[in-house]
């Protein structure tokens, strides 16, 4: 399998405490563990678990993950921040890995 | 249609018909000026699904009464339709190439192959790059697409060895599938794809499928990029379901909501900048916004949009009755641009042509469309509909689609139908 690719999108301009629309999406099969492959094997569970997002260090959300999420994991949320700072957001893979992408917010 | 000097209730179409019907001797006497001069001339310029259908069509239902000229650049026709299937390795190059031959010896068709660069539609001429040019009393243009410049920032034609279209079929088909093959292991393809409308709307999404197909044998852990203006794309939930099936976590598709309007290019980086953000390829398959084949907007009758109206009846210009557009050039309607659309129109404008210029009866054109695309091995999937003129466009009257969730036999039995199709509208055109 191809390495899953995180993908963030913020708005163009963000003001300070004014809320506003984070997309995310990670490219993942979320194998439920319930399908069986084509030689009628059944593929083991292998879903992102856990999506954490955090700002300048500190824990901003957190979603767990269950093996009905369909393939390709996309989060939306509001937030809003007081000033600029570091967006960093994490996915948690089943079987250890974590894949991460950070983002710089710049306050107009 | 205007009336003759204004005065007269009889126009050319009812003269024509009042003529067939009335003796032979007042027929011969009434007999148009044009065919005064000798046989009636068409020109198709454009060999096609919709040109070389249209030529062959009016030559061989015209037995010889009309003198039919088709301009055609190419000696040898690679066809786009099944150019996906040659990258995905389902047919080889040699399969997709047709030659004009038949159409000269077998049914008098005088095929020219020149570029037509200029359309003089008073003297109803069209002028040739090699120098000459030809008279015609109809003039059918069925010139495909063009690239509209600068729809993708970064790109031009002069780029289109480092980052082929491979959306006309040929060499560039060619250069694709070579540069896919050689990806490094663990790689990335990327596609940008155009916006609508273009020609064969599902046609990049099985182009994705073929690529995966392709590099899933030999480079599983390539990685496939879509960067998608759209919001939606033609047959989505199938391809969706397919590529999660045959080629789980290879594809990313970045549409609007990712910044996939906001892409430029960087070919000598091999770059790729969506939404400001730039990311490394290894293969850059553009497939720029597009118009009208450049002779519909040198002759003149094309819109702001780049593509030529049409009079759903005849598949004549709004523009001028003497020229008629066929195929992805025209604006018709709900037809998609697809080979199969273009030849159904040819059909309905061969027979308009020779009512016009031969009084042979005609009838309510009736149109069709079928788009078959291949997902994976034996795993095809079509949609298509039927079609009526009305005043205003070609209209739909009824659709089909394929399901998700079809048995493997169903998709199987897809994929053969698509091949019989194939047979049939390349016979078409060429035999």
């Amino acid at each position: 399998m191809a390495q899953p690719r995180p993908r963030v999108k913020l708005p163009r301009s963000i003001e300070a405490d004014v809320p506003f629309t984070v997309k995310t999406r990670i490219t993942h099969p979320m194998h439920t563990g319930e399908r069986h492959d084509s030689d009628g094997v059944l593929v083991p569970r292998r879903i992102i678990n856990r999506f954490v997002v955090s700002y300048n260090g500190e824990v901003a959300i957190t979603v767990d993950l269950e093996p009905a999420v369909s393939a390709d994991p996309y989060v939306q949320f509001e937030m809003a921040v007081p000033a600029s700072g570091v967006l960093e957001f994490q996915w948690f893979d089943d079987d250890g890995s974590v894949y991460s992408l950070s983002k710089q917010v710049e306050v107009d | 249609m205007s009336k003759p000097n204004g005065k007269s209730g009889l126009n050319r179409r009812h003269f024509l018909a009042s003529a067939a019907a009335a003796t032979t001797a007042v027929s011969a006497l009434s007999a148009p000026a044009v065919l005064a001069q000798g046989r009636p001339r068409v020109v198709v310029v454009g060999g096609g699904a919709g040109g070389a259908t249209a030529a062959r069509y009016i030559a061989k239902d015209s037995e010889g009464a009309i003198d039919v000229t088709l301009v055609e650049p190419s000696r040898a026709y690679y066809s786009c339709f099944f150019s996906n299937l040659y990258i995905g390795g389902f047919r080889d190059y040699a399969s997709i190439g047709h030659s004009y031959g038949d159409l000269a010896a077998n049914h008098g068709i005088n095929v020219v192959h020149d570029w037509a660069v200029s359309v003089d539609r008073d003297a109803r001429s069209v002028g040739l790059a090699g120098g000459g040019s030809l008279a015609y009393d109809r003039l059918i243009l069925s010139p495909g697409i063009d690239f509209r410049d600068g729809s993708v920032p970064g790109w031009d034609l002069s780029q289109q060895n480092r980052m082929p279209h491979a959306y006309k079929a040929g060499s560039q088909t060619q250069l694709l599938k070579a540069q896919i093959e050689a990806m490094p292991e663990g790689g990335t393809y990327c596609m940008v794809a155009p916006p609508n409308p273009f020609r064969c709307p599902p046609g990049p999404y099985e182009r994705i499928s073929m690529v995966a197909h392709v590099l899933k044998q030999s480079n599983p852990t390539a990685k496939i990029l879509i960067v998608d203006p759209k919001a939606k794309f033609s047959k989505q939930g199938l391809f969706e379901e397919g590529w999660q099936r045959h080629y789980a976590g290879m594809i990313e598709r970045v549409g609007p909501d990712f910044g996939g309007d906001k892409v430029e290019v960087r070919p000598e980086a091999m770059e790729v900048v969506i939404d400001g953000e730039a990311t490394k390829v290894d293969v850059c398959n553009v497939i720029p916004a597009q118009q009208a084949g450049r002779i519909a907007a040198v002759a003149g009758i094309t819109n702001e949009a780049g593509w030529a109206p049409i009079v759903p009846h005849t598949m004549q210009s709004r523009a001028d009755e003497n020229i008629h557009v066929l195929g992805d050039a025209s604006q018709q309607g709900d037809m998609p641009k697809s080979g199969f659309s273009a030849n159904s129109q040819a059909k309905a404008c061969a027979m308009a042509v020779r009512g016009a210029l031969t009084g042979s009866s005609t009838f309510p054109p009736r149109y069709s469309n079928t788009c078959w695309s291949l997902i994976g091995t034996d795993d095809g999937v079509k949609v298509g509909a039927s079609y009526e003129a009305t005043d205003e466009k070609i209209a739909k009257t009824d659709g089909f689609i394929s399901k998700t969730g079809e048995s493997a036999e169903l998709r199987k039995a897809t994929y053969e139908e698509s091949l019989g199709w194939y047979a049939a509208i390349t016979g078409d055109m060429f035999s």
